[in-house]
């Protein structure tokens, strides 16, 4: 349900399938379960069926695939939620005889699971290795007749205590009948930084449309949208692409740059920048602040004057936890709930989780789990 | 890869005492976590999921905690520790095909793992300053051509990690007690035992061991941040915190180092690197820590100096403690040896304020008391012991 362009992810997925011609959905769901059935519904406002199944216990994609066994009597497309795929590549899938999996040609195949091919067949399926076989990457999309259930019976639980649904790809694999499909654009969400990328290009697709009240002396270049109850203030300077979700106060004297999506109810106040960023509902950043390329989760507070950087002085790649970015430019992930006391300054690829509480004053950096609480 | 594992955890590791009294050396936490986990882990890295765990002395304990662990993992009691061989042997009715075979309590890296699991019929291993601790082997191109357990004199440096690789052939022809004599026997009958070279390995065979073991595996914490820390905290390098711990402000850490959950730190202590701290541990003011593992519960009062130290569980040592790395001979049964820490105390010691210690081992639930200043240097602490 994270935000892409101002609409969740999951929806931007559920559009493309849509207008492959698809019409009825099963939803796999667990955590976060009502917001996501409160959202879509049952399908009706979008002319298609809806119906959710709910994965109790969070065993592995194997586990997953069989709780909709008993609503699932034909050959059906399974799709992980957490990516952005184009219709066309749907559509070709659909065409395509079952069961097949959707390939990418990615260029750092060591983060996923990596396929190689002969001719239309997959050949082989190894999880993630330091040393890939090939690009071509498991896309996580694939097209099964009921079958595929007598196989996931036969799996065992991976060292993860999970059903892995790729174990049960094995013999599809070994008898030479999987056949892979070669995806013109995908794109995954795993990590935070995944994220800002495709937002980032979803972004210049936008289209300028003005809501709410727009005072004088506000200046907005380029394609913005505003939603219904929002008071942009005078002196605020707005650069497009960006979103601005309903009942926002944005100024006055704020900076809104390319890339920005901002949630609803939201306070971007005086003399703060924001570009690049991701910030969800009720969030506020007042006074003074400086926000660049980071995802910023709901009801959260930077005091006055409390920054991000988004910038090594080296302008080497930003490095989280071990893992690279592969981006130059990034700021800041921080959860729900995460209160800033005035003037803190946020360190370049730091990850901040739910509810930690940040007196003033502090320098934070590194990954802080929940909770965590930084005072003088 | 459908291979099956055999940890051998059923040992007590005798030149680990006093820090084996209580329980076995595959449970003894370097990097905050028990030995045992580190190898299950490189073994599940390494894509081997069949993990069958040989248990024996304090097996409870070792049962209790291998139910917590993330992997299901199979157990078989060993009733008598009669050796290495034999304890594989108890497992024996579980294992299906090839096996690899490793102790419980060595860290090996998961490279050496997948290395090893390609090659049937071979062992693991590695170069040792001093080989006579170990099985010493011959390698020619790349046969082992003998194995030796633990010889007077060792003809070369080349020792096996205990880590094999045996066919189901190899396996139901074994014997005798000792895995290295099965497979020593083995080799004059003919077998070839190809040599893998391990890329990562490291054994504890006195406590002070453990130390350098804790170097090793360090560099690997994820460098997470829990609890309440306070902002003039400077923290460099990896440094992980545990949930609930409070840190107070001037304290001073420099990584690699873990902290347990619900500690107590500061304010102004000094860590250095190379430092393990388990949980509910109190440091007061003060006081500086290096190179150390302090395990679950201890408390060190304030204007303390621990450096190549590890402190046992439940330890209470009071101000102006001094622990200080030297090296020499401690006295060992009727011979001495070779040993190089601060001091290395068993379980629930008590230590008065201002007691020095040098490379020294202090037992299990030992009372140092009295008014003069005391300094041990070079000498063994028997367990229940109450000084004066």
């Amino acid at each position: 349900m994270l935000p892409l362009a101002g609409r969740p992810m999951l929806e931007h997925l559920l559009n493309a399938v849509m207008d492959a011609g698809v019409t009825e959905f099963i939803f796999v769901v667990g955590y976060g379960e009502a917001s996501v059935r409160n959202f879509f519904g049952d399908g009706t406002s979008r002319g298609i069926s809806i119906r959710y199944v709910t994965q109790k216990r969070q065993q592995g994609t194997g586990d997953a695939l069989m709780t909709v066994r008993p609503h699932v009597h034909s050959q059906f497309l399974l799709l992980n939620g957490d990516m952005v795929l184009h219709t066309d590549d749907i559509g070709a899938m659909l065409k395509t005889p079952a069961p097949a999996m959707g390939v990418f040609t990615s260029s750092h195949p060591q983060d996923y699971g990596v396929v190689t091919m002969d001719g239309e067949i997959i050949s082989g399926l190894e999880e993630k290795s330091l040393h890939p076989k090939s690009d071509l990457i498991n896309a996580g999309m694939y097209l099964f007749e009921p079958g595929i259930f007598e196989e996931l019976t036969t799996i065992k639980p991976s060292p993860r205590g999970e059903l892995e649904l790729t174990d049960a790809l094995m013999t599809y694999i070994q008898n030479k009948t999987l056949r892979g499909v070669r995806l013109g654009f995908w794109a995954d969400m795993g990590s935070p930084w995944d994220l800002l990328g495709v937002h980032e290009e979803m972004m210049t697709q936008i289209i300028s449309e003005h809501q709410g009240i727009i005072e004088e002396g506000v200046v907005i270049k380029g394609d913005v949208q505003i939603g219904p109850g929002t008071v942009i203030m005078s002196g605020s300077y707005l650069e497009g692409p960006c979103i601005i979700g309903a009942d926002c106060k944005i100024g006055p004297h704020a900076y809104i740059r390319p890339g920005t999506a901002i949630g609803n109810t939201c306070h971007i106040g005086h003399s703060s920048e924001i570009k690049n960023s991701i910030i969800m509902d009720n969030t506020n950043v007042p006074h003074f602040s400086y926000v660049g390329d980071s995802v910023i989760g709901s009801g959260c507070n930077l005091g006055a004057g409390t920054k991000i950087a988004n910038l090594r002085h080296d302008k080497g790649t930003i490095i989280i936890g071990g893992t690279d970015t592969r981006r130059r430019k990034f700021g800041a992930v921080i959860g729900d709930d995460v209160l800033f006391g005035i003037n803190c300054s946020i360190n370049v690829g730091s990850v901040i989780g739910n509810h930690c509480r940040i007196g003033p004053h502090a320098l934070v950096e590194g990954r802080l789990n929940d909770h965590t609480v930084i005072r003088r | 890869m459908s291979m099956q594992a055999v940890i051998l955890a059923a040992g007590e590791g005798i030149r680990l005492r006093p820090l084996t009294q209580n329980k076995p050396k595959a449970l003894i936490p370097v990097a905050n976590k028990p030995i045992i986990e580190h190898t299950s882990l490189s073994l599940l890295e390494a894509g081997i999921r069949d993990i069958i765990v040989v248990v024996g002395y304090r097996k409870e304990q070792v049962m209790r905690h291998l139910s917590h662990l993330s992997v299901p993992v199979m157990i078989v009691r060993q009733t008598e520790q009669l050796g290495t061989a034999h304890a594989l042997l108890s497992a024996r009715d579980r294992i299906a095909g090839d096996v690899l075979v490793l102790p419980g309590d060595n860290y090996i890296d998961p490279d050496s793992i997948r290395d090893i699991a390609r090659i049937k019929n071979s062992l693991l291993y590695t170069t040792h300053r001093q080989p006579s601790n170990f099985g010493v082997v011959t390698i020619e191109e790349d046969t082992v051509t003998s194995i030796t357990e633990k010889p007077v004199l060792a003809s070369r440096m080349t020792v096996s990690c205990g880590v094999y690789h045996l066919g189901a052939e190899l396996l139901n022809r074994i014997t005798l007690p000792s895995l290295s004599e099965a497979i020593d026997d083995e080799i004059r009958q003919g077998t070839r035992i190809t040599a893998v070279k391990a890329h990562s390995w490291q054994d504890a065979i006195y406590p002070w061991d453990l130390l350098i073991m804790n170097d090793r595996l360090l560099p690997f914490i994820s460098p997470e941040k829990s609890g309440t820390i306070s902002s003039s905290v400077i923290m460099q390098g990896k440094v992980s915190i545990g949930a609930g711990t409070k840190i107070g402000p001037g304290t001073v850490i420099t990584g690699p180092v873990i902290i347990g959950d619900d500690c107590t730190i500061g304010p102004h202590v000094v860590i250095e690197p190379g430092t393990s701290i388990g949980s509910r541990v109190k440091i007061e003011p003060f006081t500086v820590i290096r190179r150390s593992i302090l395990m679950d519960d201890v408390v060190i009062a304030s204007h303390s100096s621990i450096s190549g130290s590890v402190i046992g569980e439940g330890c209470t040592l009071g101000e102006y403690t001094s622990a200080m790395y030297a090296s020499g001979f401690i006295p060992s049964g009727d011979a001495a040896i070779r040993a190089g820490c601060g001091v290395i105390m068993g379980n629930g010691v008590f230590c008065k304020p201002s007691v020095m210690f040098e490379n020294t081992i202090v037992g299990n639930e030992v009372t140092i008391e009295g008014r003069t200043d005391l300094r041990f240097s070079c000498t063994r602490i028997p367990d229940k012991t109450r000084v004066i």
